[in-house]
């Protein structure tokens, strides 16, 4: 199993070598854009491939967590209750990234049943508990992507 | 179904349909221009550049010559499936910016030629091409406090939009019943379109409850750009007149969706001139328009950044998606991947800052 170079190290590699020797050789306007497009993304992927499991398993703890303190307190939580459900009862142990995946997607759907139940019920208390955990997963997407600028724009 | 919610459909297209190839351009643009521009005399094509900056459709400008007459247009075409991050109805477009030619409020290049497919491989539009440049790099030279006399052409063209007789525009675009039934059915396709999506996001389906828990004033419903922002605005070099491009994204809606979609197009790409006197900017607006401080303010800007952006962003999510299930291509595609937590970003603050304003002027 080869881990060095990392895969982070490999793909800045890519990256620079796009900026610092292919850009420079090439006039077409649109090939250049699709170069910085290719930069772009693969700073994104740079730091996904460092942290998109910690993220995520994070992420999803800290969802369950709020769950558990805010559905008692829901009136309208039939599609919470089955959410909750559907994601202990389907939880991988494997931390194989497409497990990881599965179990952050049954989540995410738990999250987004909280933030609808707490609207529902204008609850706002839960309107910022759940507002705390899109900040935070806020926060984790541009940690990933960092400022989004649009490239090519005239 | 309003323009804007005619999601990706790259992967629907008929296998055999007509394709781009843009290789093939200068010379299928001769033939058909010889046809309907120089009443079958020879068309020469020259000067042809590919016009990059937009994320949607295929452009360029050229030059077209036949005997002593010579013209410069703009090609505006579908691009080659899977490489755009929307896909929208050129017929559509056609015949709106036809019938706004015709109505004469709002100030544009006029539309020349539309070819269905048949000459060029993909719908195309022929625009006749300005000289000038667009708002966009105007506002990047010097400060951006250098062109706040900016404001008020700027305040009088999207008056001039949402001016507009509906009455006069094509009957293919939809009329809502109502502006509750719009703001309620904008609000639920949220929810629907996070359910048809590739992966979970609880940002879509908050916003769809903050939408109805925070219903802005209503007003009447009038036509709406859809993609109102600098790089669409072009200024002419010999009037200094602002005119109007690409709507494609065009539709009857709320006029306070342009103001806010502005908001969250220049997060992406500063400066903001609007922001930078926005009291200047809406006190204008609301003088043209006749709208009071009650209707349009920065809370209700706030709230239609959330709500007008569904169009675009269900579109940038269902080409990811479509690349996700191996079904599209393309760099500009897997670039706006990173587009998506900007957007997140940007609906968060504009939720908080309507709370905000709301509070501070209760």
């Amino acid at each position: 199993m080869i881990t060095q170079p990392t895969i982070p190290q490999l793909l800045k590699t890519i990256r620079d070598e796009l900026g610092d020797k292919v850009l420079p050789q090439v006039a077409d306007a649109p090939t250049k854009v699709s170069i910085e497009m290719m930069q772009a993304v693969l700073n994104q992927l740079i730091e996904r491939s460092e942290h998109e499991i910690a993220w995520m398993t994070n992420e999803i703890d800290a969802i369950e967590d709020a769950a558990e303190r805010l559905a008692p307190t829901l009136s309208q939580s039939d599609a919470l209750d089955a959410a909750v459900v559907d994601f202990t009862s389907n939880r991988a142990e494997s931390m194989q990234l497409s497990a990881v995946t599965a179990d952050y997607q049954r989540a995410c759907e738990v999250l987004s049943c909280l933030g609808e139940a707490a609207y529902a019920d204008g609850s706002e208390a839960a309107i910022a508990d759940v507002q705390t955990l899109l900040n935070a997963r806020l926060a984790t997407e541009n940690a990933a992507v960092g400022e989004f600028i649009a490239v090519g724009r005239d | 179904m309003p323009p804007q919610a005619i999601l990706v459909e790259i992967l629907n297209r008929h296998q055999g349909d007509a394709v781009l190839e843009p290789e093939k351009l200068p010379e299928q643009l001769e033939a058909l221009l010889s046809d309907v521009w120089a009443a079958g005399s020879p068309a020469s094509v020259s000067d042809f550049v590919q016009i990059t900056g937009g994320y949607s459709r295929y452009m360029a400008r050229f030059a077209a010559a036949t005997g002593d007459r010579s013209e410069r247009f703009i090609l505006r075409a579908d691009p080659p499936p899977g490489q755009s991050i929307l896909d929208t109805d050129r017929q559509l477009e056609w015949d709106l910016v036809r019938s706004l030619m015709a109505d004469g409020g709002v100030t544009m290049p006029a539309a020349r030629f539309y070819d269905e497919g048949s000459a060029l491989g993909a719908p195309a539009i022929l625009f006749d091409e300005i000289v000038g440049e667009t708002l966009y790099v105007r506002i990047q030279q010097d400060e951006v406090t250098d062109h706040l006399d900016l404001l008020e052409p700027l305040a009088d063209l999207s008056a001039a939009i949402h001016g507009v007789d509906v009455a006069t525009l094509p009957d293919a675009i939809e009329r809502p019943a109502s502006w509750d039934d719009y703001i309620d059915a904008g609000a639920a396709r949220w929810r629907t379109v996070e359910e048809d999506h590739v992966e979970s996001d609880p940002f879509m389906r908050v916003i769809a409850a903050w939408l109805v828990a925070n219903k802005p004033p209503p007003t009447e419903l009038t036509l709406v750009h859809g993609d109102f922002q600098a790089p669409n605005i072009l200024i002419d070099e010999s009037t200094a007149a602002f005119n109007m491009l690409d709507w494609e994204l065009a539709h009857i809606g709320d006029p306070r969706e342009d103001l806010g979609w502005w908001a969250l197009a220049h997060t992406s790409q500063p400066p903001n001139l609007i922001e930078a006197d926005q009291d200047r900017f809406l006190a204008r607006y609301r003088a043209r328009t006749g709208l009071s401080e009650e209707v349009v303010n920065p809370a209700t800007l706030a709230y239609f950044t959330v709500f007008a952006s569904l169009g675009v962003f269900a579109n940038v999510i269902g080409a990811t998606a479509a690349m996700a299930r191996g079904q599209a291509s393309g760099m500009t595609v897997a670039y706006m991947t990173s587009a998506i937590p900007s957007m997140h970003g940007i609906y968060i603050n504009a939720m908080q800052q309507a709370g905000a304003w709301r509070e501070d002027n209760a």
